[in-house]
């Protein structure tokens, strides 16, 4: 496919049902996100991406890659197989890595190998698990809020502090965009690749300034010693959401690439 | 009228303006994928008469210029957009010192400066450059270009075991020859001292050697570095020091020593990095060291033993700039450039953002990575050739107009520019309040 049919499948004005033969298969709705990019040495990044992949992290500058810390906040409504959840919180971690532009879909704006995922949501856990491969945490305390300040974002559970999410654009202004993105995640030796999509209203910067810190809390189990509690260092990136926006994601049924 | 279909084919484009050109950069699969959809890019980029970018110059780089853009169309523009600093690269006494040494030394060097392509003509422009910077007991290993300098020069100055602390807005140069290394490499917050003293207290005793990588002036912002905390800094953890000077050697300082000289620095600084494509209007490089260190330099910096040497026209040339820029004629050029500069920002200040330059290096910042295609175009259909700058080379949405002030460019041009960019700011809506 080339470039002139790939941007023939603009996402911003087409609802589109399949992606190189995967179909779409989840569609959340999101009042409140963060996602926040951290540089971090290559080498760490290496570390938490298994070999046998043989994915590449993704470098900003020479030694330098990213690692992706999200909170989503879903909308009460989802459904999962008929039943209607409440609101739900969710806890992110990926790493950005190199993306498949082999595919009939859109360029992809990030491309993430996810490393785990956490919810206060045992059924939403359990889709995540079964339909898009993912390895999952559960908290059923799991929580999150804003400081006086407004500015800082705190999740945490009975256990403690998770992370935080600190904003530093001193004015956000909120703009609509819409993309696709792609991720590859292990289950069980196994590797897959899916296709997701997001479309809402998102302030996008990349004002220098402390901007959080991950603590030390069972979240953290999985990953190794070289990523320790404490301060993030530099933001690469911060996008966020207002509180209460309609953010859409979607994600297409993932592929098998690999058994180990 | 405008029917859904033409609204959506608009759409269309609009999305296809929206990537940048490192959503090309890699792909994971066998195939070649990556290029083939850039390659298919720039040609859209170009039926849609947009491409700005490679259009091909029908002469030197005056201050004005005509060019051939990639789809055939020509223009006739405002030369904001060349580092030609001083005018050095069409000055008279350049081109005939450049034609005096082809045609006694011929067209190449034809071999490594190691084995037999160093000229007399090199060892006269050695000699210039000690002379130009007053110290006379330095050493010079020069370069057939600026990035081979700072890639030869820190793979051979570091190595694994040692540890390199760069200011996170440092050229590609430094950060590939970095990487090159096998060195450790750090990155502090661009010009923040408290950042880089944390670091340098992190790693001073952990590396058996710890170099600190800095510019004078610095092309993404148009600022200058913090040289003298710097320097001071490195001193007091035992570091030793890069500057690269490629924006402002024979520009910047009283005698156009760079802002090492501006700062009082020059004696302290290990590694002084120089261009000769800037301020020299030539090409090709030099470190200026320690003889010790420039020795070593010139047998194990590879991308320099392993190059024919830099083309004697153009050592010729630079011998002759370097002795234009120590002249009264230098002096002056230095005083007009500044002066250039300042009142191009008087003329936009207050009416857009003007970021943080206080350089030769003008920006004009206006945001939106949206509009850079359009935006680009714009300027050049209304004369003006700027260097535009997004993302990733510049912050998210903080996309900006750089412009390159020359010593060369007259009042009159200067109005027409900033008429053109006050123009653009109200077309694209980047008009301060």
């Amino acid at each position: 496919m080339n470039l002139e049919q790939k941007r023939s499948l603009n996402p911003k004005y087409q609802d589109v049902r399949q992606v190189d033969g995967m179909q779409l298969v989840i569609d959340w709705n999101i009042r409140q996100q963060f996602a926040f990019m951290f540089e971090i040495d290559t080498q760490i990044a290496r570390e938490h991406i298994p070999p046998e992949t043989r994915l590449q992290p993704y470098e900003i500058r020479p030694g330098v890659s990213l690692m992706f810390l999200g909170y989503n906040d879903y909308n009460p409504g989802n459904v999962i197989n008929g039943e209607a959840l409440p609101a739900f919180d969710e806890i992110t971690r990926f790493f950005m890595v190199q993306p498949n532009l082999s595919l009939s879909m859109p360029i992809p704006r990030f491309t993430f190998y996810v490393h785990r995922i956490g919810s206060n949501n045992k059924t939403f856990n359990r889709q995540e698990e079964d339909l898009l491969h993912l390895p999952s945490f559960y908290s059923s305390s799991l929580k999150a809020e804003t400081d006086e300040s407004k500015t800082c974002l705190k999740v945490y559970d009975d256990q403690g502090p998770v992370r935080e999410f600190i904003n530093t654009h001193p004015e956000p202004s909120y703009l609509y965009d819409a993309f696709f993105g792609q991720y590859y995640t292990m289950q069980e030796n196994n590797l897959y690749f899916g296709v997701w999509y997001w479309s809402g209203k998102i302030c996008i910067h990349q004002k220098k300034g402390y901007a959080g810190k991950i603590y030390d809390h069972p979240f953290l189990s999985d990953m190794k010693k070289t990523i320790l509690p404490g301060d993030l260092g530099d933001c690469y990136m911060q996008m966020f959401s207002a509180y209460d926006e309609n953010l859409v994601q979607r994600f297409y049924q993932p592929k098998l690439i690999r058994s180990f | 009228m405008i029917t859904q279909e033409d609204s959506h084919v608009q759409h269309v484009k609009t999305y296809f303006k929206e990537y940048t050109y490192d959503m090309f950069m890699m792909n994971v699969t066998p195939e070649p994928e990556e290029m083939l959809l850039f390659s298919n890019w720039v040609d859209t980029l170009n039926n849609e008469r947009i491409n700005s970018f490679e259009a091909v110059r029908t002469s030197a780089q005056t201050t004005e210029v005509d060019l051939v853009r990639q789809n055939g169309e020509t223009l006739h523009l405002l030369n904001f957009s060349s580092y030609n600093y001083l005018g050095f690269s069409y000055h008279p006494e350049v081109i005939r010192a450049a034609q005096d040494a082809v045609a006694k030394f011929g067209l190449g060097a034809s071999s490594s400066p190691v084995i037999s392509g160093t000229y007399g003509i090199h060892r006269a422009l050695e000699d210039k450059i000690l002379e130009f910077f007053g110290l006379p007991d330095r050493g010079v290993s020069l370069f057939s270009s600026g990035y081979a300098v700072n890639l030869g020069v820190i793979q051979a100055f570091a190595k694994p075991g040692n540890c390199i602390v760069l200011d996170s807005n440092a050229h590609m140069s430094i950060l590939e020859g970095a990487k090159l290394s096998g060195a450790k490499v750090k990155y502090f917050r661009h010009n923040d001292m408290g950042h880089l003293e944390t670091i340098l207290q992190e790693v001073c005793d952990g590396y058996t050697r710890v170099l600190v990588g800095v510019e004078g002036v610095y092309s993404g912002d148009g600022d200058y570095g913090n040289l003298k905390e710097t320097v001071q800094l490195a001193k007091k953890y035992g570091a030793y020091t890069l500057v690269d000077e490629a924006h402002s050697v024979l520009v910047a300082g009283e005698n156009g020593r760079g802002v090492c000289e501006m700062y009082g620095v020059l004696d302290d600084v290990d590694l002084y990095v120089m261009t000769f494509s800037k301020g020299f209007g030539g090409i090709g490089g030099a470190l200026l060291a320690r003889k010790e260190i420039s020795r070593y330099i010139n047998y194990y910096a590879k991308c320099r033993m392993f190059s024919c040497a830099l083309d004697p026209a153009v050592t010729g040339g630079m011998v002759k700039a370097l002795e234009l820029a120590a002249s009264e004629e230098g002096r002056v050029r230095r005083r007009r450039i500044q002066e250039n500069a300042d009142y191009f920002l008087q003329l936009l200040k207050g009416k857009v953002n003007l970021g943080v330059s206080n350089s030769w290096v003008l920006t004009v910042i206006y945001g939106n990575d949206k509009n850079t295609l359009d935006l680009n175009n714009y300027l050049q259909r209304k004369g003006l050739d700027t260097s535009i700058m997004q993302f990733p080379a510049v912050p998210k949405n903080e996309a900006r107009i750089r412009m390159f002030v020359t010593s060369e460019h007259t009042r009159e041009q200067i109005e027409k520019a900033a008429a053109i960019i006050l123009e653009a700011a109200e077309q694209f809506n980047f008009l301060s309040n």
